[in-house]
């Protein structure tokens, strides 16, 4: 099913990225048995949004949208347990990319979804720039390591401007996709 | 500071040799663009607009306009000084400058001075913005029955009050000066310049295009001390001097680019050099595009009589159109206006903080002034001194802008008169290569003249030796100020000097400043590196672990702690430790030669904890961080900061790094890559 999908989107991608496509380096280095980030997500896991700009509300947008697809109850639950992580301590790092997450009973693995606000969603009170990428995820409460190299991978993947303006470029969750995997270097 | 080496609890006793802190002072911050950059410049620059050519006018008469213009062309050449400045002094400014080359006396008169001018800015912004906002209030109730109107000068006083105690607040909680929010009120500023120039072109052709007269008329007392000289008045020359040195208080805030240099990202130089041609571009079309216009627009006999507090509202007022429409632009106009000069209020609290911060740095002034506020940990007694100067000179002026502006540029001009001084010395004293020089240098058998510069400083002393005697509110007020604050600075000094020659209890460190960490810098010697980040002198439990672990044939053992300053220009003393920080390393040290072992100190400057860990980690490749139990997060959310902290740094190449935290009864411990 991939490789179809890979056949269908390749003359597409290779229509919108042209060369530059090869600027986008794969990784090798964190560790090949560390966590991949596309390992945690799917084209449909893969929203774009151009509307929202509140911080709660893509919070509760996205959480929505993981419970749907992960057949997971009471998607308030789980948006309130996420914007109570983000009220401790901001995950929105100062590079566009927000990584709101809970550790949650009701998951047993990781269960993650991507929000793209090409409009950028803005914390108060601070002077990072607005998020583009919302990265959310639950991850089971008995897996802390995991969890953890999670939030590193994610930030790492999210370092590379090319990846991140590539992305912005893209409006196929499944080449969105597909580019994370490149850039993981397991497409 | 210096212990007992008899002592065998004294550290000396164990070791003799003075330990080095690695200090890095710029590494760890987050930089801005140079379009924040100029924005924050032009907060101060640009909010002259609403005022200076009002005032000015009342000195100089009708030709007003044109010195401001001239006077923003001569910003110019300043700005190239700072320029210049920049390059040599990354952490600048005209303290370190004038420091440098002419010693700390002159250097602490400059920055006497410069306060002056600082604790004149915000009052003068203030009242200002109010003038602006009383005006525009009591064309309104009119139309809304309330036939009263409210004291001018009285109401503009109250609200200046108000706006001063707000960023007083503001600035003690240390939400510092936002970039960002400086950017947007000159986004908004450029749209509503753009709108007066638009609207201008169909008033100008219906009213028909008269540029103002350069006609010099000068008040009573725009001669000062030298009204008498009759024969100094015939010169024309001195005349045209004495004007523009009335109408320099529009050209505030290159000292804050000066400051702001180090916060620029990448190349700095290449974006100073962006973010001044900006601040020159807007400075000139808004500050003097929108004086000249003004002069162009408004009659005379109502420009004189109505709006010379609040000259950019005259000029909505007088395009042509419906009323209503003249109306709203009048009223956008002032909401802009106070916004800029609420901007320039707050620059002005957070520059004059920053640059006592600066001269603080050098040990002039006591713990007193320096220590942090206990809950925000802001330098809030310097802020309190800087805010109750700004609403004292507010009520003694009574909401009279006209007073203000004639106090003013005292500070301004010596200050840029010391600067160019000490620049020009530096050409000859240090010869190394620049990253840019003033333009206009004539090399004669090898030596190579700066002309220009040279020039620069000799129009600035000449400006400021006539103020000096023209402008006599400002000089008077201005070398009482500077005298008060100069002698505060030196008796800090000196009280700080003894206090510093009693024998200390703490370990007697050489700090060495670093723009960037390097295992060369702190003279690592093996692959092996695990760092420890410490903030609690009395929380070293995980400290104590690490060091009954590791093998130090093997292993070096870095330890490192952040100072953390929140905003763009909250300094923090780098170049000497606050006792706190003493009593933290004295503490390591201790421990460290307790258990026989050499530690590698490190302190940082950033304005994230969770930042300066990784980023240090990263710096020295060190494959093991080792942290304490926060007193305000949980473990968990301290793993998270530094998991999502360390994936944003750490570069492509393999980077293993696992990373603990100890408290006594447990620990936490997780590889994240």
């Amino acid at each position: 099913m991939h490789s179809f999908i890979s056949k269908l989107v390749s003359p597409i991608r290779d229509f919108v990225f042209g060369k530059k496509q090869k600027a986008v380096t794969p990784i090798k280095t964190l560790g090949e048995s560390g966590v991949k980030l596309s390992h945690f997500l799917s084209p449909e896991a893969i929203i774009i949004n151009n509307a929202i700009k509140d911080k709660e509300e893509a919070i509760r947008m996205l959480s929505e949208h993981l419970c749907r697809l992960h057949n997971i109850e009471s998607a308030e639950t789980v948006s309130d347990e996420i914007i109570k992580r983000e009220r401790l301590e901001s995950t929105f790092l100062d590079n566009e990319v927000a990584i709101p997450h809970a550790r949650y009973q009701g998951v047993k693995k990781i269960t993650s979804v991507l929000g793209i606000f090409p409009q950028g969603i803005k914390e108060n009170e601070t002077e990072k720039l607005p998020a583009k990428f919302i990265f959310l995820f639950l991850s089971p409460v008995d897996a802390l390591t995991q969890h953890l190299q999670l939030l590193t991978r994610i930030a790492f993947v999210f370092q590379d401007n090319l990846v991140k303006s590539s992305l912005l470029k893209i409006k196929d969750p499944a080449d969105i996709y597909y580019l994370i995997k490149e850039k993981e270097g397991i497409a | 500071m210096d212990t007992n080496p008899h002592d065998s609890s004294s550290p000396k006793a164990f070791k003799h040799k003075v330990t080095k802190i690695v200090v890095v002072t710029t590494a760890m911050l987050t930089f801005i663009s140079f379009w924040r950059a100029a924005s924050i410049v032009l907060c101060d620059l640009g909010s002259s607009a609403y005022y200076a050519a009002g005032i000015a006018e009342q000195a100089i008469g009708k030709a007003a306009p044109w010195f401001i213009l001239a006077v923003m062309l001569f910003a110019i050449c300043v700005r190239l000084v700072y320029i210049e400045s920049c390059g040599m002094f990354v952490r600048g400014g005209v303290y370190k400058v004038v420091k440098s080359v002419l010693g700390g006396t002159f250097a602490k008169v400059a920055v006497s001075a410069l306060m002056f001018d600082f604790v004149l800015t915000g009052p003068v912004s203030a009242v200002c913005a109010g003038q602006y906002l009383v005006g525009l209030v009591n064309q309104l109730l009119p139309m809304v029955n309330i036939n009263i109107a409210l004291p001018r000068d009285f109401t503009a006083m109250i609200l200046a009050l108000i706006v001063i105690i707000y960023f007083w607040r503001k600035n003690v909680i240390g939400i510092g000066e936002s970039s960002g929010k400086a950017m947007r009120i000159i986004q908004i500023a450029s749209v509503m310049a753009l709108l007066l120039f638009l609207w201008a072109i169909p008033t100008l052709a219906i009213k028909g295009v008269h540029f103002p007269a350069f006609e010099l008329s000068f008040s009573h007392e725009a001669f000062g001390w030298l009204e008498g000289f009759d024969w100094l008045k015939a010169i024309g020359t001195f005349g045209v001097m004495v004007a523009f040195g009335h109408s320099i208080l529009a050209m505030s805030g290159e000292e804050t680019l000066a400051q702001v240099y180090r916060e620029i990202e990448a190349p700095k130089m290449h974006n100073l050099k962006k973010a001044a041609v900006v601040i020159t571009i807007f400075s000139i079309c808004f500050t003097a595009g929108l004086s000249i216009l003004s002069f162009m627009i408004i009659p005379d006999e109502i420009r004189t009589t109505q709006y010379q507090d609040n000259l950019l509202s005259g000029l909505a007022m007088n395009m042509v159109g419906p009323y209503a429409l003249r109306f709203a632009m009048q009223s956008f106009v002032v909401i802009v206006g106070f916004l800029i000069l609420s901007g320039a209020v707050n620059t002005s609290m957070v520059g004059a903080n920053g640059t006592l911060n600066r001269v603080a740095e050098d040990g002039i002034l006591t713990d007193w002034f320096r220590s942090p506020h206990k809950k925000f940990g802001t330098t809030s007694r310097i802020i309190n001194v800087i805010a109750i100067m700004q609403l004292v000179t507010v009520v003694l002026c009574r909401g009279n802008i006209y007073a203000l502006g004639e106090a003013y540029s005292f500070g301004v001009i010596w200050c840029f008169t010391f600067d160019a001084m000490s620049m020009l010395a530096l050409r000859f004293k240090d010869r190394s290569p620049r990253e840019f020089k003033v333009p206009l240098n004539v090399t004669v058998k090898g030596v190579e003249l700066p002309i220009g510069l040279a020039l620069i400083f000799l129009a600035l002393l000449t400006i400021a030796i006539i103020n000096f005697f023209t402008k006599t509110t400002a000089t008077t007020l201005g070398l009482i100020f500077t005298s008060a604050f100069f002698v505060t600075f030196v008796i800090s000094q000196f009280l700080n000097k003894r206090k510093l020659n009693e024998t200390s209890k703490y370990e007697k460190v050489n700090l060495e400043d670093h723009e960037k960490l390097s295992a060369q810098i702190c003279e690592c010697e093996h692959e092996h590196r695990v760092l420890v980040a410490v903030r609690d002198p009395n929380n070293l439990v995980h400290l104590k672990k690490v060091l009954g672990e590791i093998d130090p044939e093997q292993t070096d053992l870095i330890v490192m702690s952040a100072k953390i300053a929140q905003g763009y220009r909250h300094e923090t003393a780098m170049h000497h430790l606050i006792p706190d920080e003493q009593h933290l390393f004295t503490n390591v040290i201790t421990m460290a030669e307790k258990k026989g072992m050499s530690v590698i100190p490190v302190l940082v400057a950033s304005n994230n904890f969770h930042h300066a860990i990784t980023q240090t980690a990263h710096d020295l490749r060190v494959q093991q961080v080792v942290l304490g139990i926060s007193t305000k997060s949980s473990p968990e959310i301290q793993m998270e900061q530094i998991a999502m902290s360390w994936g944003n740094i750490c570069s492509t190449e393999s980077m293993p790094m696992v990373v603990r935290i100890i408290w006594p009864t447990r620990e936490f411990k997780c590889q994240l890559s």
